[in-house]
């Protein structure tokens, strides 16, 4: 199996990139952006992500937006949302947008890795039935 | 100010008027209202009452009056005609006859007899020539001869065709008075004069006779103003007078006197031709005793008109009083609800407002603990390794405790979807209990079941009533701590609503903590590991009161606890 891509959003860079330096600690790469615009960039730019770990509240364009964003560029990227509040209406919105899951910050690294490993899976299995690859 | 803007001031304002407490304002509103009603309807009571009373004395004082009017004025022709009777007869007698012949005994005698036999009230007869010598008599005294020409009654006749005298002794020593009549002119030799005498008792008599009405006293009297007849008030024959006669004239003329302090109506005429007057008195009035009935009757029924209103107003005013109480203490009711709802709100947003501030910076502490330990573990051995890798662990539980707490707070600040469905009560509430159980064992805590499962189906959210259950039924168990019973009891209060009851043989709660016992944030237990935010029991009461149901808690002192939470079998989430 080809090494995870992952793309995480979060204003809170402190956060992200700690997280992302863990991700990579497990052998999963990792590209940050600090906002929405600059994730819609990176993929504009031709990455394509397995999977998306988006902060719902972020200034700019939030998650949700982003999230319509990236499904509109290629539904098959995956996307976990991460919340930092009890929105759980927004979330369950999240998920009737093509949200594989969400978390509640702060997330549990173990628990974090089995959702991507989730998501990936099904992204790869929709891939192969697709009969298209992967783009990274 | 008025009464009625008294009450209306008072029922406007919000707070006690000054420093009155409430229940010295219930008292004071409770007077006011008696006062008004009081005013309103006794008042007018007392008023018509009054009048009707005075002006129903004066309708049968004026009815007396004119009837004694009637009665004296009867009582006068009756008296008169009986005297002009015999004055009447004597006249017809006196014409049938010339100068000399009445001087004749025997003649004198058969007219006597005559005259007897029709009025037998004529004690003698006699025939007195111009120089007043009784030439002939007839009767019980030896006044053949006498001459009269001194006495006063034969100088006031001597020139009058007819005369009654007034009463005297004369010669006979008993009260009497005469009637005559004469022919002839006077100082002539063809002049006499016809003599009758007749005791003043017959007056006495005959009065007896037209007056047969007890109450009235019925007399004559004289010019001189002394008695002529007895008086049952005034007195025996000769005694004075002392009634006021000066306004009697030849017509009834009627009166009113007060002897001391009762009205007498007295009634007094002139008698036509004679030298008295009739006087008749009447105390009280004709009417008086059925006036003495219907004045008790209305006195009666006055005062209990007035005490059976006085009885209603203060029976509705007390009502009222209570009602008003009602409003007040439902209106505080609902005033605290929605302080509580306020209060919860806003500690809602505050709450998610913290919650949600403090996450972020949990996220990035809880990453970099996690960083330092995959690192560590990541460096092989090193000096103290597993001490160095303990304490991230204690971190990461502190970070996980405050993780809980905010999701927590975000759980109470946020809005729940509810989902309606048709469930038992009855099971919701085991499926908590089999959740305690193993903690309530732990504990020696009984948990006694008493369900009632002739409970129908309730539409409600089932997972918030499993919530609800659980906080009660897990702060329960908190309270007993270890040996002790929760009892957990279910039944209806009526067809349609459904009441649970969680009781605890606890220390049970002061009051000092009952009052915030549903406020969030407040909480009596010690901190540790498991300690509650002192969100359970608001998250309790919003939940409750977001399923239509009501929460109360009873603590008496020393006896536990008991929660009392009802639900309506079928409640309006949308509502």
């Amino acid at each position: 199996m080809s090494k995870i891509n992952v793309l995480l959003v979060d204003d809170e860079m402190e956060f992200a990139e700690t997280l992302a330096e863990r991700l990579r600690m497990r052998s999963i790469d990792v590209k940050v952006a600090s906002r929405a615009d600059e994730a819609l960039t990176i993929i504009d730019a031709g990455l394509r992500p397995d999977v998306v770990l988006l902060d719902i509240k972020m200034p700019g364009i939030d998650g949700m937006e982003a999230l319509r964003e990236i499904k509109a560029r290629d539904p098959l990227i995956e996307a976990i949302l991460l919340t930092g509040h009890g929105a759980a209406a927004s979330s369950i919105e999240g998920m009737k947008r093509g949200a594989f899951d969400y978390l509640m910050k702060p997330v549990d690294i173990a628990e974090l890795i089995v959702k991507i490993e989730q998501a990936v899976a099904k992204k790869r299995s929709v891939d192969q039935e697709s009969g298209g690859g992967s783009g990274s | 100010m008025t009464l009625l803007s008294r009450i209306s001031h008072f029922l406007k304002s919000d707070e006690p008027s000054g420093t009155l407490s409430r229940e010295r304002r219930y008292a004071y509103l409770h007077r006011l209202f008696i006062a008004a009603a009081f005013v309103a309807v006794v008042m007018p009571v007392v008023v018509i009452t009054t009048l009707s009373f005075y002006q129903y004395r004066n309708l049968l004082g004026s009815e007396s009056s004119d009837k004694l009017n009637v009665d004296a004025l009867s009582a006068k022709q009756s008296f008169e005609f009986h005297i002009q009777e015999t004055l009447s007869t004597m006249v017809v007698v006196a014409q049938g006859y010339s100068y000399g012949e009445l001087f004749d005994q025997q003649t004198l005698d058969t007219l006597f007899i005559r005259l007897r036999n029709e009025y037998g009230w004529v004690v003698d007869l006699g025939a007195l020539d111009q120089t007043g010598v009784q030439r002939a008599y007839v009767g019980p005294y030896p006044f053949q001869g006498i001459n009269y020409s001194d006495q006063e009654w034969f100088q006031n006749a001597y020139s009058r065709k007819t005369y009654i005298s007034d009463i005297f002794s004369g010669y006979r020593g008993v009260p009497h008075f005469v009637v005559t009549v004469t022919s002839g002119a006077p100082g002539t030799y063809q002049y006499w004069m016809l003599r009758s005498s007749i005791d003043a008792e017959h007056l006495a008599s005959y009065i007896s006779t037209i007056n047969t009405d007890s109450s009235t006293d019925m007399f004559l009297v004289g010019a001189d103003g002394t008695l002529k007849t007895q008086s049952a008030n005034h007195g025996k024959i000769g005694d004075a007078y002392n009634g006021d006669l000066s306004a009697t004239g030849n017509k009834i003329t009627v009166l009113e006197r007060n002897d001391d302090g009762s009205p007498v109506l007295v009634a007094s005429s002139k008698l036509d031709g004679m030298p008295w007057i009739l006087v008749v008195e009447r105390r009280g009035t004709t009417f008086g005793q059925k006036w003495n009935e219907f004045r008790m009757q209305f006195i009666a029924i006055a005062v209990i008109s007035a005490l059976v209103a006085l009885y209603i107003i203060f029976r509705v005013t007390r009502l009222m009083v209570s009602m008003i109480r009602k409003a007040d203490e439902r209106r505080d009711e609902i005033l605290a609800e929605a302080q509580q709802t306020a209060r919860l709100a806003s500690v809602g947003q505050l709450a998610a407002g913290v919650a949600h501030e403090i996450n972020n910076p949990l996220a990035i502490i809880n990453e970099k603990i996690g960083l330092i330990r995959d690192l560590a573990k990541a460096s092989g051995e090193f000096e103290q390794r597993d001490r160095f890798l303990s304490l991230t662990d204690d971190a990461s539980a502190a970070v996980k405790r405050c993780k809980d707490i905010t999701h927590r707070l975000l759980g109470f600040a946020r809005r729940m979807d509810v989902e309606k469905e048709s469930f038992q009560i009855n099971d919701v509430i085991r499926d908590v209990v089999s959740f305690v159980e193993k903690e309530a064992l732990f504990r020696d805590i009984k948990l006694e079941r008493l369900l009632d499962d002739t409970i129908p189906s309730i539409q409600s959210d089932r997972g918030q009533l499993q919530q609800i259950f659980l906080n009660i039924i897990n702060n329960a168990i908190d309270a007993v701590e270890k040996d002790g019973t929760v009892t957990i009891k279910s039944f209806l209060i009526n067809p349609k609503r459904v009441r649970v009851t969680i009781t605890d043989t606890g220390p049970g709660i002061p009051n000092n903590v009952m009052k915030h016992l549903f406020e969030p944030f407040f909480t009596t237990k010690i901190r540790s590991e498991t300690s509650g935010t002192g969100l359970g029991l608001s998250i309790t009461y919003g939940l409750v009161k977001k399923l239509c149901g009501r929460i109360s808690v009873e603590s008496p002192p020393d006896e536990g606890a008991t929660f009392i939470v009802d639900f309506p079998i079928d409640c309006d989430l949308e509502g």
